[in-house]
């Protein structure tokens, strides 16, 4: 789960577990399986997650990226654009 | 030739705003955050001779709507349909922008682009090939500068080169899912309207948009859509594996990755280490109290700078004033001249400096793309209400004016939330009761009280909101948060000024001459002896309940009208010495009553334009409970005290 990211790690979306109209806007935005983000930050107390997708910065609140899992990649392989 | 009309549309943070102020003189609030056109807006426009109407559409990523804002601007599109689109697209984020030219192209209309922010994006290593780009899509793409003005005139020009041709960009989301869109589309073309693009609207059928699919069902269908709707998308997820909505919408989103690799270069540029490093703090732990320093300082600012120019106004004044001493023996002729003189003093000593230096600071903040990191630290305490972080906008907003606050809050979700944030937003102290505590209670009680006031109050919003999205069952409807962060700007002094003036200059214009007609009115009333008789109606109320004199109703009725009315008439009608009538604890229920009691005519009229009557009641009728109670328990325990 996005959720379960630190700080710094790069991951690919594997599925958006969230009803079609979020998930309509969330693919909008970039976010979809297979597109690959890095975590720029997490606020605090369980707070909103900042990734950056297709380097631009999203703010993500902690109850939608708890629908969205990843998977861990090594960092190398992203390329912020 | 008919006229021709304009559809201006972009994400936000495109520059939109900005290339509309160039379009039409007028000065539209421009600010670092998304949703400030939150109405869709149709006027005409005269631009280097050329005559045009020109509609504005609130900013949006994505043709899909999430937000009441943006279905309101996209039915408006569909039923009103323009000549031409001019899109605003943000070429420092071309994919999504890419994605909604793809989304424009398939409605059929016309469209421009203007490539804007093209320097920027230069300075951050992008290169952009606009003439494949238009060559890829189709349509013509300009590259602009708009805060500049650089490319609006050949903008235009292309606009009406293309108002009245067949001009269409590449539908390109069609490939290989073109058959099984087409058998749809043969059906709906033969009862649909004429004004209505049935290849969008087939389209949109296997998007599964909502609008669209009652809109089809309130037509004369016949009964074999639906069929073969199911047919097609059951064999469009059998070839493909996707189910057809989402499938669309990841194709155009493929196919934007797709262009933007092949127009863009990137030059690796280092950014600049302070704006790395003030992003990196603004939203890390110490971004909350960075938030509360900043908050706080605006405040400070303002009533402390104000407080120097209200000192140097009200020193002029009285020098001239004395300068100028007349001794008149006409009672009605000497009430008049005091009012007026009256009215001035207070007018410009008070409202014009915290009016203007609070919209100025405010202003400043807007622009610099702060605000949305904030929202991304607060997001989480304001689920605690059952709002979300995108409430936080048109709370702060609330600040400066509750109107506009009131209609932001279109850019909220769901009913319950924008119910629930339009309430909170009128017990918000605008700059108008700024004015108030300001003018009363920093001059008179001291600063420190009157920024106890202000956590006060902030206390009293969340509680209201807390209990009423209780009661309301808020959070079932909370939606998650999913919001671009814009990148940091250095604000210009000049955008600022410009921003102030739009958003103060209703005090010069409408509040001065209904102060100065309002204050000579209620002199008059004095010298007539009506004042003693409200007093004597009046006094046994709100001495029991506030112990407060009778009279102050018709301040409190005046600051109905608005908020700052209610400082002002009561400066006046005290002879600009409140604390020889009034004792200080008396002072702060009365402005303890003012910041709650009611919102002011120009807020009820959003509300009802917003809410309907039913809501308007309800949240007028919590406003004066509060007040009553507040006001009430304030006096028990100040009398209790001594």
């Amino acid at each position: 789960m996005l959720t379960h990211l630190d700080e710094g790690k790069v991951a690919i979306i594997k599925k958006v577990n969230l009803d079609n109209h979020t998930k309509k806007r969330l693919t909008a935005l970039g976010l979809l399986p297979s597109s690959r983000l890095k975590v720029l930050k997490i606020a605090p107390f369980k707070g909103d997650i900042l990734v950056d997708v297709g380097g631009r910065p999203l703010a993500i609140s902690h109850d939608v990226a708890e629908k969205i899992s990843v998977e861990e990649v090594e960092w190398k392989e992203f390329e912020s654009v | 030739m008919e006229g021709i009309r304009i559809g201006l549309i972009g994400s936000p943070n495109s520059g939109k705003s900005t290339i509309f102020n160039n379009l039409t003189g007028f000065y539209q609030i421009v600010g670092n955050w998304p949703g400030k056109t939150v109405e869709t807006v149709e006027r005409v426009v005269k631009f280097k001779g050329r005559h045009f109407s020109l509609i504005d559409f609130p900013g949006t990523h994505t043709l899909t709507p999430t937000s009441m804002e943006e279905e309101i601007a996209r039915q408006y599109m569909i039923e009103n349909r323009p000549n031409v689109i001019i899109q605003v697209a943000s070429a420092i984020d071309l994919e999504r922008s890419i994605y909604l030219t793809l989304e424009l192209i398939e409605l059929g209309i016309p469209i421009v682009v203007a490539l804007n922010q093209f320097d920027e994006a230069i300075k951050q290593g992008f290169e952009i090939d606009a003439e494949k780009l238009s060559e890829i899509l189709g349509v013509p793409v300009i590259p602009t500068v708009a805060i500049r003005g650089e490319g609006i005139d050949k903008l235009v020009g292309k606009a009406f080169d293309l108002a009245h041709s067949k001009s269409k960009g590449k539908m390109m989301v069609y490939e290989d899912i073109g058959p099984q869109i087409n058998k749809v589309m043969d059906i709906i073309k033969e009862f649909l309207p004429d004004r209505y693009p049935s290849e969008w609207f087939a389209l949109k059928l296997f998007e599964e948009d909502s609008w669209v699919a009652k809109k089809i069902g309130e037509l004369d269908v016949k009964s074999t859509l639906k069929s073969v709707l199911e047919e097609e998308k059951a064999s469009i997820e059998k070839s493909t594996g996707f189910q057809s909505s989402l499938l669309i919408v990841n194709k155009r989103r493929l196919i934007a990755e797709r262009i933007v690799n092949e127009v863009r270069k990137i030059k690796p540029v280092s950014r600049s280490k302070l704006i790395e490093s003030l992003d990196s703090l603004s939203t890390s732990s110490y971004g909350y109290p960075l938030l509360a320093v900043v908050i706080a300082t605006v405040f400070v600012a303002t009533l402390g700078v104000g407080l120097l120019f209200r000192n140097m106004i009200s020193y002029l004044f009285f020098g001239l004033s004395n300068y100028f001493a007349f001794n008149i023996a006409n009672p009605l002729l000497s009430a008049i001249l005091s009012g007026i003189q009256l009215s001035l003093l207070v007018g410009l000593s008070f409202i014009i400096p915290v009016v203007f230096l609070f919209h100025f600071f405010f202003s400043f903040l807007d622009d610099s793309g702060y605000l949305p990191r904030a929202v991304f630290l607060i997001d989480k305490a304001m689920r605690r209400i059952g709002l979300n972080g995108k409430a936080f906008m048109p709370l702060l907003l609330g600040y400066g004016c509750n109107v506009p606050a009131c209609v932001t809050c279109r850019v909220l979700e769901g009913e319950k939330q924008r119910f629930v944030t339009a309430l909170m937003i009128t017990l918000i102290p605008c700059a108008s009761r700024m004015i108030i505590i300001c003018g009363l209670i920093a001059i008179y009680i001291g600063t420190v009280t009157s920024l106890a006031i202000y956590l006060f109050n902030l206390f009293v919003v969340l509680l209201i909101g807390m209990i009423v999205g209780w009661s309301v069952d808020l959070h079932c409807e909370s939606t998650g948060l999913v919001m671009v962060l814009p990148p940091y700007r250095a604000p210009l002094i000049k955008n600022a000024l410009r921003k102030t003036w739009a958003r103060a200059k209703d005090f010069v214009y409408l509040a001065m001459p209904i102060i100065i007609i309002g204050t000579v009115f209620l002199k008059i009333l004095e010298i007539a002896g009506i004042m003693r008789h409200l007093n004597v109606l009046f006094d046994p109320l709100f001495v029991g309940i506030f112990g407060l004199p009778g009279y102050v109703l018709s301040f409190l009725l005046f600051g109905a009208i608005r908020k700052e009315f209610a400082l002002v008439f009561l400066m006046t009608t005290l002879n600009g010495n409140p604390l020889s009538y009034l004792s200080p604890n008396q002072i702060i229920v009365f402005t303890l009553i003012t910041l709650f009691y009611i919102p002011c005519v120009a807020t009820l009229t959003t509300l009802l334009r917003e809410f309907r009557l039913n809501r308007t009641l309800i949240i007028v009728g919590i406003n004066l409970l509060i007040a009553v109670i507040i006001g009430f328990s304030a006096h028990v325990i100040f009398s209790l005290i001594s």
